[in-house]
């Protein structure tokens, strides 16, 4: 019986190609979305959930409150603060701190060659390397490989490396004979291995792997970076852990952090100061603490993710029960005569499920191929580590569920429709009958998939013209065919002297400027200006250090008086329209001559120049004021203007590599990394094209789940209104006539869709643009086009369908059996 | 064998009650070969699909083989018409996603038969219609003709009591349909199975035992040979 179940289901899925590659290109769609975004969110919440006792680990977090009532989140703390708490607070099983380390790493070998690590770049990467208390290893608890958990960081001048550490740096020798052995951070803090710990399997945001001891601070010259004198300094890369008795609440020991501020912290008048305990399991999900080592999901997103996949797996689901349904003319003479020769409602049930079942399953054979695929063409937006193991329990299980859940979800109104049909009815040829009620369900299905798809369109639109805006605008410099490089803040400046005179001498450089930073930059600093005379204005500006080739090589352009010149310390200034005017100058001219005092050393001087407007940061925000001097020990950046007359990007890899060997000339020891400029500019806007990746992604899927909708509802329209067609043939009906008839009333649909999805996605794409301080508008044109898309697309869905029909001779569809 | 007693069908179209069958009553018995005949629209089909229990009547008394069907559950009277009737139609009704051979074996998958029963009866009844050569074929690519002989096959293959024909030869050449015909009165002649066959042709209902004439849902006439 079975087996003849599954002869007839595959039958009938290969002999309908076009609707079995709908229906399963439809359903893996929706559940390769399912799955991908069940491995993104069981990533997530499986952050730290391993450890023993979790529930009871909490981070020591600040707000502090500065006197205009602004509330400032810290993740870290003071350093000698963990310290303290131990001493003086109750409740608390354990506690430690621990401090983020960005060190490079030398590991000394036998031979002449020592092996070489770079150090992580502050503020960019996470660093393997902690300072830790030894209370660190009772409360994040580890398999010991080598030594002894209770005395390993007790003495300074140790370590303690993770399996996989040791290996990259020793080799795969013994690793008993690791212990010992030296590792040298920062080319001079020596210190021994005095044990090895297995690495977490587990997804954590602590995934360090060198654990320098703590008593090494007081001994080293670490103790210049993690102050443990200073009760003032708050560091993000100090932190404090605790584990809380058992038995004792979070809250008895926030109770006790008032008293405790009062006696350690003096603050200004109008600060405030608080300490809380944030759960271990927060860490992964509040971004409202910042720290040097954890990435934060954002939760709704995640829930909201969940709700998207289940409905994409729904709408799917209806779009194969649309699909079947209209299929059912073909199969209810099936039904009946299978009714005829003895087949309970029941047995037909199972007949259809099981095709569902077949369908569903060879959907999830092809979602469980291209999900790996899938997963690494969407790196910049899914986490690193979200992989796909076949074989993991959990998969499996999902997988299964999926399928029972997919093919009842899908399988089951068809069959129990199907199978219902009276063998009387249905051998006589009106076995679609009683679907003729539900049309308008269908209608209203295509109208919400479609307005979704719009909206989607739209927004795709929008983002597109908005990102080629804000790349293409003109930002008042030039910025092809620039890259930039920055030094070491611990190299002697007078090398980058040596470095720029080399440079300057290769053919294919045209000009090169030394700077703190470049025109457009997420890190301007800013300091106050000062123009006591007439008046006196004190105004927030944006600086930028920089030598006298910067105006010519980024292309700004000097409306008024002249070019600084370079010197060793500030002596003159140069500011744009913006700054000249806050400071009440009318006419640019007006600003010339005049003496002002900057945040910078109190340093004082004249406005020799004044520069046109140009965007020196993203366009997310509006110009301030901004000003250039000059100030030698603090231009540690070069930006360097490649000749483009060949235009080649040939031609910049051989300057780039002349560049380079004079690079490894001045700095011997220090990496060559160059940036090109117009790329960095490009990367300020990263958030905005991984949106605007997420809308072509999400506008691919809708459009495509829309049209199988569409197909679906056509299909059956079609053979619904066969005899129709027929008749109106007879009569003389051309066949395009035919077509249009039968488009019409799709169209209606689809105009429909744009008259609701217009407003909603206007809506969401306005509040969107909000975020730019320059803004394209949202014109009428977008909303056009976005529909005649739309009607296209759906045109060519129908034509399939409805040129069929068209062509379809009438004497077959009007002879009855 | 069965028997209809003042058994009425009608339906309710508009504020009009349509009448397709006006208080029916009939005895038949075993062993019958009955031609049912009228003009279109007197009721042949539906009379044939109440008494094959496709159908059932506004009113009246429905008895088969001793039960009163009338009465029965869906369930029940689903299990009686498996366990004794046979029905071959116009346009064939073969499963078109099926082979010959499993088009027939289907009846005997919902009567639950055994794997190895079912594959003797098939093998038989292909050996029986000479049409052994043409059990891996799909009905599209059979004759009209042919395609009814599997139709038929397929009515007998549970060795029914009784086989209803809704016009079996209609869509057939007279040669064809002749030969059907033949196949018909062999098998109640020899194999003693009650036939009941609607037709539009004089010359095939003469094959029958009995001629009844339907007129706008109620018999006109009936003449036996």
């Amino acid at each position: 019986m079975i087996k003849n179940y599954f002869i007839t289901a595959w039958r009938n899925i290969s002999r309908n190609k076009v609707y079995t590659i709908i229906n399963i290109l439809g359903l893996s769609l929706g559940v390769t979305a399912c799955l991908i975004i069940y491995l993104i969110t069981n990533f997530e919440l499986s952050y730290d959930t391993f450890h023993p006792g979790k529930e009871r680990i909490y981070r020591i977090v600040t707000y502090l409150q500065d006197p205009e009532g602004r509330n400032n989140a810290i993740a870290g703390a003071i350093s000698v603060l963990p310290m303290q708490v131990r001493k003086e607070l109750t409740g608390l099983e354990n506690v430690t701190g621990f401090y983020n380390y960005f060190p490079k790493i030398i590991i000394p070998t036998a031979g002449n060659t020592a092996k070489k690590f770079d150090a992580p770049k502050e503020g960019e990467e996470t660093s393997p390397v902690v300072v830790a208390e030894p209370q660190y290893f009772s409360i994040f608890k580890y398999q010991w490989l080598q030594g002894n958990p209770s005395t390993a960081l007790n003495e300074p001048f140790k370590v303690v490396l993770s399996e996989l550490e040791a290996r990259k740096y020793f080799g795969s020798i013994p690793l008993e004979n690791i212990i010992g052995k030296e590792v040298i951070y920062n080319d001079s803090l020596r210190v021994n291995v005095s044990g090895i710990v297995k690495d977490w399997n587990n997804n954590t945001d602590f995934g360090f792997k060198d654990f320098i001891s703590f008593a090494t601070v007081q001994n080293s010259f670490v103790k210049n970076d993690i102050d443990l004198k200073n009760w003032g300094m708050w560091s993000y890369n100090s932190q404090g852990f605790v584990k809380l008795a058992t038995g004792v609440t979070q809250a008895q020991v926030e109770k006790q952090f008032p008293q405790f501020v009062k006696l350690h912290l003096s603050m200004p008048p109008g600060m405030k100061v608080k300490l809380l305990l944030q759960p271990l399991a927060d860490i992964h999900f509040n971004n409202r603490y910042n720290d040097a080592y954890s990435r934060q999901v954002h939760l709704p997103t995640l829930y909201a993710l969940m709700a998207i996949a289940a409905f994409i797996l729904i709408i799917a689901a209806i779009n194969f029960i649309n699909l079947s349904t209209a299929q059912s003319l073909r199969r209810a003479k099936e039904v009946g005569v299978r009714k005829v020769l003895g087949g309970s409602k029941a047995s037909l049930t199972i007949q259809f499920l099981i095709e569902t079942l077949i369908v569903t399953i060879i959907a999830v054979i092809i979602s469980v191929i291209v999900t790996n695929p899938i997963i690494s063409s969407f790196r910049s937006i899914i986490p690193k580590g979200v992989v796909l193991h076949f074989f993991s329990p959990a998969v499996l299980v999902f997988l299964v569920s999926i399928i029972i859940i997919t093919a009842l979800l899908a399988g089951f109104y068809p069959a129990r429709v199907l199978s219902s049909y009276l063998p009387v009815l249905s051998l006589k040829g009106q076995g679609s009958q009683k679907l003729n009620r539900k049309s308008y369900l269908r209608k209203s299905l295509i109208v919400f998939q479609f307005t979704v798809s719009l909206v989607f369109i739209i927004g795709t639109i929008v983002i597109a013209n908005q990102i080629h805006f804000i790349l293409n605008k003109d930002l008042g410099f030039n910025k092809d065919a620039i890259i930039t490089i920055h030094t070491d803040y611990n190299n002697p400046i007078t090398q980058l002297g040596v470095f720029a005179n080399k440079v300057k001498q290769i053919p294919g450089v045209t000009l090169i400027t030394r700077h703190q930073q470049t025109p457009a930059s997420t890190r301007h600093s800013g300091t106050v200006i000062n123009y006591k005379g007439g008046g006196g204005v004190k105004i927030d500006a944006s600086f930028d250090i920089c030598d006298e080739n910067y105006v010519p090589l980024f292309g700004l352009k000097i409306i008024a008086g002249r070019n600084i010149l370079h010197s060793d310390t500030i002596k003159e200034f140069l500011v744009n329209e913006t700054c000249s005017k806050a400071l009440g100058f009318k006419k640019s001219e007006d600003a010339l001559g005049k003496i002002v005092q900057v945040g910078i050393n109190d340093a004082k001087g004249p406005i020799v120049g004044v520069v046109k407007d140009f965007h020196s940061e993203s366009l997310h925000a509006p110009i301030v004021p901004f000003f250039m001097a000059s100030q030698k020990r603090n231009e540690r950046g070069v930006s360097i203007k490649l000749a483009t007359q060949g235009k080649q990007l040939d031609h910049f890899k051989n300057t780039i590599a002349q560049i380079e060997r004079a690079w490894k000339i001045a700095y011997p020891n220090d990496k060559f990394e160059y940036r090109f400029f117009d790329q960095t500019i490009a990367n300020m806007y990263d958030k905005e094209q991984k949106t605007a990746q997420l809308m072509n992604t999400a506008m691919a899927i809708a459009i495509f789940i829309s049209c199988m909708g569409l197909f679906g509802l056509a299909t059956f329209t079609a053979q619904q209104r066969i005899k129709e067609i027929g008749i109106r043939k007879v009569l003389g009906a051309s066949a395009t006539g035919i077509v249009a008839m039968l488009s019409k009333d799709f169209l209606v649909l689809v105009v429909i869709a744009l008259l609701i999805a217009s407003p909603i996605a206007w809506y969401f794409m306005h509040l969107w643009l909000q975020d730019f301080a320059y803004r394209i508008n949202i014109s009428g044109w977008t909303f056009l086009l976005s529909g005649s898309a739309a009607i296209f697309i759906a045109l060519l869905t129908i034509s399939f369908q409805s040129v069929k029909a068209a062509l379809m001779n009438p004497v077959k569809s009007l002879r009855s059996e | 064998m069965l028997s209809l007693q003042h058994v009425s069908k009608y339906y309710q179209a508009g504020g009009n009650k349509n009448i397709v069958l006006n208080d029916i009553s009939l005895e038949i018995d075993e062993g019958e070969f009955i031609s049912i005949m009228g003009p279109s629209g007197s009721g042949k089909s539906t009379l044939l699909n109440v008494i094959g229990m496709l159908d059932e009547p506004s009113e009246g008394y429905h008895y088969f083989v001793g039960n009163a069907v009338h009465q029965l559950k869906e369930k029940q009277r689903s299990a009686l018409y498996k366990q004794y009737i046979g029905f071959v139609f116009q346009a064939y009704h073969l499963i078109d996603e099926l082979t010959v051979y499993e088009n027939i074996e289907t009846p005997l998958i919902y009567q639950d038969f055994k794997g190895a029963e079912r594959k003797a009866m098939v093998a038989d009844m292909l050996d029986r219609f000479q049409i052994v050569g043409k059990k891996d074929l799909f009905p599209a690519q059979l004759s009209g003709g042919q395609q009814q002989l599997v139709g038929i096959a397929r009515a007998l293959i549970a060795k029914p009591k009784l086989l209803l024909a809704d016009e079996p030869t209609g869509n057939l050449n007279s040669k064809q349909g002749m030969e059907i015909m033949e196949l018909f009165r062999k098998l109640n002649k020899e194999d003693g199975v009650t036939i009941i066959q609607v037709t539009h042709s004089e010359k095939n209902a003469e094959y029958g035992s009995r001629i009844i004439n339907l007129l706008d849902g109620k018999v006109d006439s009936s003449r036996k040979f």
